[in-house]
């Protein structure tokens, strides 16, 4: 019987190793080749690595990325922060608190979810484009600071984690309904908070059909927008390109490395 | 007093807003793609001095936007009302916009003369729709085929008698086999891409113009594939497969660059002056063994060349003043100029040869008198994903060239419907 689990145990991890070595494996290309000092012209060039930073130095010298790198570092900053707070702020109400037609807010912003981008981005930019806002951070904040999503997610992490009585005990001790939410309510949901800052995090640091569509100057680029146009010059120099995206996909994979267990718990909390 | 005075104030009002109408200048904006690393320094700021040395009174602002989603980009641009008054488009593009209303007619701001006397007409032609211009051409490339010296010398065929015709390729490439096999060698006599990713444009296209045949009818209506031109097209390419002499690999994925500068290949099919810049770059001694060989001839000799053009939205701010830019752009000392940095050939009119002195790109300017565009029917892209995934099935052996020609034909004339 031991030997019989200890086998299943070795084949899964046998699995297991595969499949992380397929999905790390063009990760560590990439890494490879934007530190590699030669010409890569083909596969076997990536691992016989010659170490140097001159390909993200001439990257940062030679191309915008500074810029990009700052754009995407405000746009994703400021929408991760307000995006969290204010889909608390609607997830706390649509949780805790009962009115008229509540139900049927709550729908209307689920059925945001069902339509794709590209059912909204025409009309977005038109309203954009016509308050003077194109080449902006503005419709960065204005679309991203409003989740459907996120009130979704909070939601069913307050209905499970926060305790009716203790909202009821904290008005009759006399809170108001601000201090009862940063008081009782936000403590309580702080894990819920960062799994859902993680998600919006790596969803608006690699938005690129948005950027593209609200940006026409390369001052306002976002990093996936800033990659793909120096793909389009350099997709020859291979070194060049994958120093470029590896710049623009590090954060990504940092947050990925440190916050996984709260990916992990908020895809758990849309099962549940 | 007080009359006088309020008059003196009204008259600096009135002499300061007449200084700013006077002084307003009149701003276009112009979306490019990228060509060059730091393209706005190299390219269009020098541009823009010269412009403004003629027009003081145009400010021109070029955005330059990534290749990767520019059909999104300009179509947003151009469903909301809000598009640039210059944008750069290739042929495909025309009838997208143009079936739209969506293009101003350059013939109404550049007369007629002046237009047919910088271009030539077939190259204009493409981009006429009814009796308007709507692209001003301002760079051609044409594809060529290149072969690998070293790999022609050690199979012992001479570098000087490159094949000309289908019939003396597949003699070549019969004897490069033989010699690979033979000696144990991993070497394939041509790198031809039949991958979802590569533009029939680069690969299937230029054979079928070769077997003399068509894509689509003249009307754009039918397709014209499924033709005996079209099976022949399409049975050298399967003749090629099935012989072994392209790589396996380069049937589902990926261009041949790769095999090429490693040597294992003795020819690659389709490449365009960038991209032989694009292996230059990837390897210094390229051009001691990278040969420019002749366009291939079926029934006919032909090769794709690609338009890269100007044209002006319908709701530009201002455009009379987004002509006299595309003038400028188009005059034939800013034209060469813009394709000597670009690496492209230039479509004016006894314009010098850019690349002479270059021994493959000076081979390939002089192949431009081969070249034909692709088709500028808005369905483009669709079309040629039906025949790319016809060609992946004929050479895979999941259909017989027949049957998958008749099934891609129905498909493309129920889009083109």
């Amino acid at each position: 019987m031991t030997a019989v689990r200890y086998t299943k145990n070795i084949l899964i991890y046998v699995c297991l190793i595969i499949l992380a070595v397929i999905f790390a494996g063009p990760f560590i290309a990439m890494f490879l080749v934007a530190f590699q000092a030669n010409p890569v012209t083909s596969a076997r060039d990536i691992f016989n690595l010659n170490f140097t930073l001159s390909n993200f130095i001439r990257v940062f010298n030679e191309s915008r990325l500074a810029r990009w790198f700052l754009n995407s570092v405000i746009t994703t900053g400021v929408v991760t922060v307000f995006g969290t707070f204010f889909s608390s702020l609607s997830a706390y109400v649509m949780a805790k608190k009962d009115f008229p037609g509540k139900e049927l807010i709550f729908w209307l912003f689920l059925a945001v979810l069902m339509f794709p981008a590209h059912a909204w981005i025409i009309p977005m930019f038109i309203q954009m484009s016509r308050m003077g806002l194109v080449n902006t951070y503005w419709p960065f904040f204005l679309s991203g600071t409003s989740s459907a999503f996120g009130i979704f997610l909070l939601r069913q992490y307050i209905e499970q984690n926060v305790v009716s009585d203790i909202l009821e005990a904290a008005r009759i001790d006399g809170c108001g309904e601000f201090r009862t939410y940063f008081h009782i309510v936000l403590p309580t949901i702080i894990p819920g908070l960062i799994t859902l800052a993680i998600f919006l995090f790596i969803q608006w640091w690699g938005q690129f059909m948005f950027a593209l569509i609200m940006t026409t100057s390369g001052d306002m680029y976002t990093l996936p927008v800033g990659v793909a146009l120096i793909r389009g010059v350099a997709q020859s120099n291979l070194r060049f390109v994958m120093a470029t995206t590896a710049v623009a996909v590090l954060p990504s994979i940092v947050v990925f490395i440190f916050f996984q267990n709260y990916l992990m718990r908020g895809v758990v909390m849309q099962l549940d | 007093m007080r009359k006088a005075s309020r008059v003196l104030v009204l008259t600096l009002i009135a002499a300061v807003l007449l200084s700013n109408v006077a002084f307003a200048k009149t701003k276009i904006v112009q979306w490019s793609f990228p060509m060059l690393e730091n393209e706005m320094e190299v390219l269009w700021k020098p541009f823009i001095e010269k412009f403004n040395e003629i027009y003081p009174d145009i400010e021109v602002q070029v955005e330059i936007l990534p290749w990767a989603g520019r059909d999104e980009r300009m179509l947003t641009a151009v469903v909301s009302g809000n598009p640039p008054d210059v944008v750069y488009l290739n042929e495909f593009f025309l009838q997208t916009f143009a079936s739209r209303g969506a293009l101003e007619p350059l013939n109404a701001y550049i007369s007629e003369e002046v237009l047919l006397s910088r271009f030539p007409e077939t190259l204009l032609s493409t981009g006429k729709v009814g009796d308007n211009y709507y692209l001003a051409p301002m760079l051609t490339g044409v594809l060529g085929n290149v072969y690998h010296r070293e790999v022609l010398e050690k199979a012992g065929w001479d570098i000087n008698n490159l094949p000309e015709t289908w019939d003396e390729f597949l003699e070549f490439a019969a004897h490069i086999k033989k010699w690979a096999d033979e000696n144990g060698e991993q070497v394939w006599p041509i790198a031809y891409s039949a991958s979802m990713e590569t533009t029939l444009n680069m690969s299937w296209f230029p054979i079928l113009w070769q077997a003399g045949g068509d894509i689509v009818t003249e009307d754009g209506k039918k397709a014209a594939f499924n033709s005996p031109e079209g099976i022949a097209a399409m049975q050298f390419v399967k003749t090629l497969a099935d012989n072994g002499y392209i790589p396996e690999s380069l049937i589902t994925s990926g261009r041949g660059d790769d095999y090429f500068l490693d040597g294992r290949v003795a020819m690659i099919f389709g490449v365009d002056a960038a991209g032989i810049a694009g292996m230059r770059e990837r390897d210094p001694e390229f051009d001691s063994y990278a040969v420019v060989g002749p366009i291939l001839k079926g029934k006919e000799r032909v090769t794709y060349t690609t338009l890269g053009a100007w044209a002006i939205f319908k709701n530009a701010n201002n455009a009379e003043a987004a002509a006299k830019w595309i003038e400028f752009l188009t005059s034939p000392e800013i034209n060469v100029e813009y394709n000597k940095k670009t690496g492209y050939m230039s479509p004016i009119i006894g314009a010098p040869k850019l690349f002479a002195d270059d021994p493959l790109l000076g081979v390939l300017e002089e192949q431009v008198i081969y070249g034909r565009g692709g088709m500028t029917i808005s369905q483009e892209r669709r079309v040629m994903d039906v025949l790319k995934r016809a060609q992946q099935a004929i050479i895979l052996g999941e259909a017989s060239i027949e049957d998958a020609l008749r099934s891609a034909e129905q498909e493309v004339n129920f889009i083109l419907r």
